[in-house]
C-alpha cells in the first residue's frame, strides 16, 4: 500500500569494519601470518554463525586504517590478540570514521533526514532549530526543528491510505489523501516542542544529568498547519459510545505510535495536517498526513500518520509506558502502573532567547529577541533580568498574537562590557510561571526553569 | 553386480558419510560454535563496556541504563539494531561497523535477559527475535 524509498538496514555493509578481525578468533581457516587472507562471503552463510566473513573492501578497509594510524597490520594483529578490542582502540585512538558509502549502495538510510541539516544544531536523529535564525512567529519549514525517531519515510502520496478501525469504531474505512483533501480543512498556528527540549540544561541548572538527547532550547517551532480536524475523520467512521482512546500510529520504522483520550482527539483545535505554511508537509515533518495536538508536546503529532487505532480500552504503547513518562521521587511508579511513570501530554510555559549559547554582544544598547510559549494560550507577561534575578523588568510582547503560537517578546538592553547572564522569566493566562525550581526526573522531560542565558559583552 | 545390488551399495556408501559429516558435525561443531560464541559474548562485552558503558552504565550518565521493558519495547532485535545504528555511539552516530553494532545488540540483549545467554544475534536471525522477554 506504501511505498518506502528508505529500506531498513538488513545487509552487513560494513563501514570502517574493526571487528572483522574477530574473524581470524573464531575461523581456524584464517591465519595471523603476515599475508591476510582474504576471503569472500559464502554465496548463502549459513543461519546463527558467529563467524563474521572477511570481504575484500573490509580487509582493505582495516589495513589502511592501521595505516593511517601508523600501525602495521602485524601489529594491529599482535594487539588485538594481547589486549582485546579495548587495545586495539586505544592504540587508533580514535574512533572510526563516516561510511563513504551512499545509502543506495548500503541499502539503508544513512542519515535520519531529507532536509539540509546545515542551519541545525545536530543531534543523532533529530534537527535543532538555532533560535537565532528566526525573526518572526512563523519558523521556515527549512529551519523548523525535526524529532524523528527512525528515519524520514519516503512516502508515495497517491497510494497513500489512511486507516481508521479498532472496537469503538462503527465502521472501519481507509481514506486517501484526495479523500482527506475533499475534507473541510481548518487553519492554526501552532507551535510544536519536543517534551525532552532543554534536557541537556538539567546538569547545569539542577545539578542532575537526565538522559536522552541533550537539546539545547530549540526543540520547538511555530508553523501554519492545514487540514481536516480528527474529529471530522472520526466521525466518517462512527465513533461508538464507550470510545476511551485514540492512537495515531505512523508509517515509520518501528511505527511510532502515541496514544490519546477521546476527549483530545474530538477537540475541534486538533488536526490532521496535510499542508505545513501552506505547502504539502515537507518528509521530514510526516508527508503526506501528521497529527497536530496544539498545547500537547510534540510526540502526540504524529508524523507520517498512516492508522487510527479507536479502543473502547486505555491503550498503552512504548510512547505512554517507558518514554514520555516523568520518572522520579515526585512520580511513585506505583501509582503509575503499568507505565513506569508519570505521564506526560501538554507542555509548560516556557521563554528563550533568540541568541546563540553563548552569545556576543557588543557594548550598549542591544535590541533582544526571544521565544515565550504555553500550552495555555497566549504567554501574557515576559520579563527579564540582567542582574541574576535581583530585579526583573517587563519585556514587550510583540504581534501577532495568536491562540497556539508562541509568542515573540523583545526587550533593550544597555549592555556594559563583561560577562553576563540574562535570565527570562515568563507567565501564562493561567497564571503559571516559570519556577526557580523543579522536580528531577530521569528522563528530563518538561524543563522549563528560569534558564539562564552567558552573555559576552565586548 | 545387478543394478538393485549397486544401488544398494551406492545407497549404503552415502548413508555411511551422511552418519560420519553428522557425527563430526555433532562432536567437533559444537564445540567450535560454542567456543567461538564464548569469545564473542566475551568481545561484546568489553565493547560495550568501552563504547557504550559510560553513557549507560555509570550514574549521571546522558544514556539511559537501558532496562529490559525499554529494549523490549523496539518489537524485535532487528528494530533494536536499526535504532541503535541509526542514533549509536551518541558523539559520533552511524560511525561504527555493523559487526560492531550486531555485538552491541547481542551484548544487550543477553545482559538484560531477553535472550538466552548463548543466543545468536546477527542479521540472519534479528527479525525472528522477539523481544517480549519470554526468552529469559
Amino acid at each position: 500500500m506504501h511505498t518506502r524509498e528508505v529500506q531498513p538496514p538488513s545487509h552487513p555493509c560494513s563501514t570502517e569494519p574493526l571487528l572483522p578481525i574477530l574473524s581470524f578468533m573464531y575461523d581456524p581457516a584464517s591465519r595471523l601470518d603476515a599475508e591476510l587472507e582474504v576471503r569472500t562471503p559464502p554465496p548463502s552463510p549459513p543461519a546463527a554463525s558467529t563467524v563474521i566473513p572477511l570481504t575484500r573492501s573490509q580487509v582493505s578497509a582495516l589495513i589502511e586504517r592501521a595505516r593511517r594510524e601508523g600501525i602495521s597490520r602485524r601489529d594491529l594483529m599482535k594487539i588485538f590478540a594481547v589486549g582485546g578490542l579495548g587495545a586495539v582502540f586505544a592504540a587508533c585512538e580514535r574512533p572510526p570514521a563516516p561510511s563513504s558509502s551512499s545509502p543506495s549502495e548500503l541499502g539503508v538510510a544513512d542519515v535520519p533526514w531529507v532536509k539540509n541539516p546545515e542551519p541545525f544544531i545536530q543531534h543523532p536523529t533529530n534537527l535543532e532549530t538555532r533560535l537565532e535564525l528566526l525573526d518572526a512567529v512563523i519558523t521556515p519549514n527549512e529551519l523548523f526543528f525535526v524529532r524523528n525517531h527512525a528515519p524520514t519515510p519516503r512516502i508515495d502520496a497517491t497510494d497513500f491510505r489512511l486507516r481508521v478501525e479498532g472496537d469503538a469504531i462503527i465502521e472501519a474505512i481507509e481514506l486517501t489523501m484526495s479523500d482527506l483533501r475533499a475534507l473541510p480543512s481548518e487553519s492554526v498556528v501552532a507551535y510544536l516542542e519536543c517534551g525532552g527540549n532543554w534536557r541537556g540544561f538539567w546538569g547545569s541548572v539542577v545539578g542532575r544529568t537526565a538522559a536522552g538527547g541533550q537539546w539545547g532550547t530549540g526543540g520547538v517551532s511555530c508553523a501554519e498547519w492545514g487540514g481536516p480536524t480528527l474529529a471530522s475523520v472520526l466521525d466518517l467512521a462512527g465513533i461508538r459510545s464507550g470510545a476511551v482512546d485514540v492512537d495515531l500510529i505512523g508509517l515509520d520504522e518501528g511505527g511510532f505510535s502515541r496514544p490519546m483520550p477521546i476527549e483530545r482527539a474530538l477537540d475541534p483545535t486538533t488536526v490532521l495536517a496535510h499542508t505545513m505554511n501552506g505547502v504539502d508537509l515537507p518528509p521530514d515533518h510526516g508527508f503526506p498526513l501528521r497529527g497536530v495536538v496544539p498545547g500537547w508536546v510534540g510526540s502526540s503529532c504524529v508524523k507520517w500518520l498512516g492508522r487510527i487505532v479507536v479502543s473502547s480500552e486505555k491503550i498503552w504503547s512504548r510512547n505512554n509506558l517507558t518514554s514520555y513518562v516523568l520518572i522520579g521521587d515526585d512520580w511513585p511508579a506505583d501509582q503509575y502502573a503499568p507505565a513506569d511513570g508519570g505521564p506526560i501530554n501538554a507542555g509548560v510555559v516556557k521563554s528563550a532567547l533568540a541568541l546563540p549559547r553563548p552569545a556576543e554582544l557588543s557594548a550598549g544598547s542591544n535590541s533582544i529577541s526571544g521565544f515565550a510559549y504555553s500550552p495555555s494560550g497566549p504567554v501574557q507577561r515576559v520579563e527579564w533580568s540582567a542582574d541574576g534575578g535581583s530585579s526583573w523588568q517587563a519585556a514587550r510582547i510583540l504581534d501577532p498574537v495568536l491562540p497556539h503560537a508562541w509568542q515573540r517578546f523583545q526587550f533593550e538592553w544597555d549592555a556594559p562590557a563583561g560577562s553576563h547572564t540574562l535570565l527570562t522569566r515568563a507567565t501564562d493566562a493561567a497564571g503559571q510561571t516559570q519556577p526557580d525550581q523543579i522536580a528531577f526526573n530521569s528522563k528530563g522531560y518538561l524543563l522549563n526553569i528560569v534558564l539562564p542565558h552567558p552573555v559576552t559583552v565586548s | 553386480m545387478s543394478r538393485r545390488t549397486r544401488v544398494a551399495l551406492v545407497s549404503g556408501v552415502a548413508l555411511a558419510i551422511g552418519l560420519t559429516l553428522i557425527t563430526a558435525i555433532a562432536v567437533i561443531g559444537p564445540d567450535r560454535g560454542l567456543e567461538g560464541r564464548a569469545r564473542e559474548r566475551e568481545l561484546a562485552a568489553e565493547f560495550y563496556q568501552m563504547r557504550c558503558a559510560a553513557c549507560h552504565e555509570l550514574e549521571g550518565g546522558i544514556g539511559s541504563p537501558l532496562p529490559p521493558r525499554v529494549l523490549a519495547s523496539y518489537g524485535t532485535a532487528q528494530l533494536l539494531f536499526n535504532y541503535v545504528r541509526l542514533a549509536m555511539p551518541y558523539e559520533a552516530p552511524r560511525t561504527l561497523s555493523n559487526e560492531e553494532y550486531w555485538l552491541t545488540v547481542g551484548h544487550l540483549l543477553r545482559s538484560r535477559g531477553l535472550v538466552v545467554e548463548d543466543a545468536v544475534v546477527n542479521q540472519e536471525t534479528a527479525e525472528g527475535i522477539k523481544l517480549d522477554g519470554s526468552a529469559s
